[in-house]
């Protein structure tokens, strides 16, 4: 079934998400704010947050947490519409569709693991909600811009997608340069349901004041498959992680991750890879530059329990540093409990090759130039594995800055 | 006598080595020099010291070029005046497109910059001329290429950006006879008066090709005989051997 052709990304043909209020989820939210008091901030010495030190991060300095996000996104043709497609404010969803927003708000996360989760239970004020229903196939991306102005944010987002349905999803992050610190906080839960195909696409690219949190969750039902591919760009803090469970046989998922580090930017990407049954498919690659003061941790995590038989699950993960006073941090590891799997993790941590330099200085370029070239080039065959053409471009586009 | 590459007394160590051990030369414009001599004799040390590699350190010495002495310059200073080398082993950039570069280095060394319809049509008609697949100039530089691709794709980053003087070093080197003969008419086309190349080579072979102007030997970091093309067929004959013993007998 293919859906009608739309003419996205311009302002026009988008439409804002209204906010509003719904006492559906205040029952999780009350239990969420309990929690979320008497957890303390994480401390680096846990595993989740090893490189990472936020211990002296005043969380209640940047109260009152709920503000209004700027969302804009995809405007549905009636046609989809019709179709049954829904693409609305998260609020508005519970109020609307209380049936599907029950089945699944919260349904993979937990609230009492992470702080940030904690959070975000106790005080997103908007975010979206995506429905897709069986059996549609879109040829045009369903796009959401957050644009995140001043204030903090905290917003929680729900992507479903149907058996036998096949969608792409870019959203795009970012906010205005400010003086002040600003918190940002994005849960995302994504359920792919059986045979159902999913391209998410997730761009940050935050002013140098940001402190982002995000943790994205994603279930593969049978024979469904995930192509994760995230682009992680500024903020004095850009935290993502995003959690694969593979529940369903035959599920796959690819893991592309792309991040550049300047100034004194810290970048902490975490991707967690749960083989929760048999034959199922992963292939994790994350590639990040720092330059100038920049540090980075990649922490990567292959999870096969005794039931994950039959697993192919690969990891890679490589850093370029630019200059002595960057540092870069890789945890790779693997949890295996299974016996009959394929798995292998590797990461490499390099500097710029002076005989590249020199080469191509040789020729004429200027040492800037060089590296500039040899940076683009350290992404490309990354970039080469995206999907779709404007997000290769895209990416590139951010890159070169 | 401006324009040519001036090389005086230099003395060269690497990593606290001495390698090069007082190195006279002279290319002047519109000539071919060869430079042949042993392995290990300092022959790529001298190259990569033109051009500038920071691993090679200047312990007396001079070359002037254009009026500079030009062990003061960057390698991409170098490279605007007008020098090339050609790399006995070519790097392997991973990601960056053949097209790409040579555009990015085109625009460096000339003093207008080129249109990339333009640009296109040059490098096309380059690797016409050097036989070489259209579809090199997406590939990445150098990476999976075979030795003998690297050295013509060499040749071709010479005929694209084409300098005035240029350093070969062991470009005929793993070629087979209808590559060097491609590859030796691809440098043929650029001769002209105002361009002078120094070409190092183990082989007779390349200067059947390129008719050089004189043929220099290098042993243990020194030229120590110099003399016209036929050197090279005695060098061919006799080997290195003699012609060293003869050289120590001269000194
Ligand atoms: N980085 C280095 N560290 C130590 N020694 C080096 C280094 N580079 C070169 N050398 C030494 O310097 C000497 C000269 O090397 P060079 O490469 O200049 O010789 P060449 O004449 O080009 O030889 P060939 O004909 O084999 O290419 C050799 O003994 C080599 O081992
Ligand atoms: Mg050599």
């Amino acid at each position: 079934m293919a859906a009608q052709n739309q003419k996205i990304i311009t302002k026009n043909t988008m439409q804002e998400l209204s906010k509003v209020q719904s006492s559906f989820a205040d029952e999780t939210k009350k239990e969420a704010l309990e929690i979320f008091k008497a957890m303390p901030i994480p401390k680096e010495r846990e595993e989740d947050w090893r490189y990472t030190e936020i211990e002296k991060l005043k969380l209640e300095s940047f109260e009152p947490f709920e503000s209004k996000t700027g969302i804009i996104a995809t405007k549905l043709s009636d046609d989809l519409i019709e179709k049954g497609i829904i693409l609305t404010d998260i609020n508005k969803a519970f109020e609307k569709y209380p049936e599907i927003a029950q089945k699944y708000f919260f349904k993979n996360v937990k609230t009492d693991k992470d702080k940030f989760v904690a959070l975000n239970a106790a005080h997103f004020s908007n975010g979206v909600f995506l429905y897709v229903p069986k059996n549609i196939e879109l040829d045009e991306p369903i796009r959401v811009n957050f644009h995140f102005g001043e204030k903090n944010s905290i917003v929680h987002n729900i992507i479903i997608v149907e058996s036998n349905s096949k969608i792409d999803f870019i959203e795009e992050y970012s906010n205005n340069e400010i003086s002040h610190e600003q918190l940002n906080c994005c849960v995302t839960e994504v359920y792919a349901n059986q045979n159902s195909k999913l391209n998410f696409y997730h761009i940050n690219n935050w002013t140098k004041n940001v402190y982002n949190f995000t943790n994205i969750v994603g279930a593969i039902e049978r024979d469904a498959a995930i192509n994760w591919v995230s682009g992680c760009f500024g903020g004095k803090l850009n935290r993502i992680k995003i959690d694969t469970l593979f529940n369903g046989q035959g599920s796959q998922a690819n893991n592309l991750g792309i991040f550049l580090g300047r100034g004194k930017e810290h970048i902490d990407f975490t991707t967690n890879m749960h083989h929760n049954t048999p034959n199922t498919t992963n292939e994790v690659l994350v590639d990040g530059i720092l330059k100038d003061e920049s540090s980075s941790v990649y922490r990567g995590l292959i999870r096969i329990p005794k039931e994950g038989q039959k697993t192919y699950s690969y990891l890679e993960n490589h850093i370029l540093k630019l200059g002595d006073k960057t540092l870069a941090n890789s945890i790779p590891s693997l949890k295996i409990d299974a016996n009959d799997v394929k798995a292998s993790h590797g990461a490499t941590v390099g500097q710029i090759d002076e005989e590249h330099l020199f080469y191509l200085m040789s020729r004429g370029l200027s040492r800037e130039e060089a590296e500039r070239l040899i940076v683009e080039g350290f992404f490309e065959p990354i970039i080469q594995k995206i999907p779709m053409e404007e997000l290769r471009e895209k990416i590139r586009e951010m890159v070169r800055g | 006598m401006t324009d040519s590459l001036i090389i005086k007394d230099l003395h060269v160590s690497v990593e606290g080595q001495k390698i090069l051990n007082g190195v006279d030369l002279v290319v002047r414009k519109g000539e071919i020099c060869a430079l042949m001599g042993p392995n290990g004799s300092g022959k790529s040390t001298l190259a990569y010291t033109l051009m500038g590699h920071p691993k090679y350190t200047v312990d007396k010495g001079e070359a002037w070029y254009k009026e500079q002495n030009i062990l003061d310059l960057k390698p991409d200073e170098r490279a605007k005046l007008g020098l090339f080398l050609s790399f006995q082993y070519p790097q392997e950039i991973p990601g960056v497109s053949v097209s790409n570069f040579l555009r990015t280095a085109y625009n460096s060394v000339k003093p207008n910059q080129v249109s990339v319809p333009d640009f296109v049509r040059l490098l096309k008609e380059k690797m016409k001329l050097l036989k070489i697949d259209d579809s090199f100039s997406r590939r990445y530089l150098n990476e999976g290429f075979s030795g003998g691709e690297k050295k013509r794709a060499e040749i071709l980053q010479l005929a694209v950006l084409q300098p005035e003087m240029a350093i070969l070093d062991e470009t005929d080197s793993g070629l087979d006879i209808d590559s060097l003969k491609t590859v030796a008419h691809g440098v043929n086309t650029l001769l002209n008066p105002n361009f002078g190349a120094l070409i190092i080579t183990h082989y007779q072979r390349i200067l059947n090709y390129i008719t050089p102007d004189s043929v220099h030997v290098m042993v243990k970091g020194r030229v120590v005989k110099s003399g016209g093309k036929e050197l090279a067929h005695q060098l061919e004959a006799k080997g290195y051997d003699e012609i060293i013993k003869e050289a120590e007998i001269s000194i």
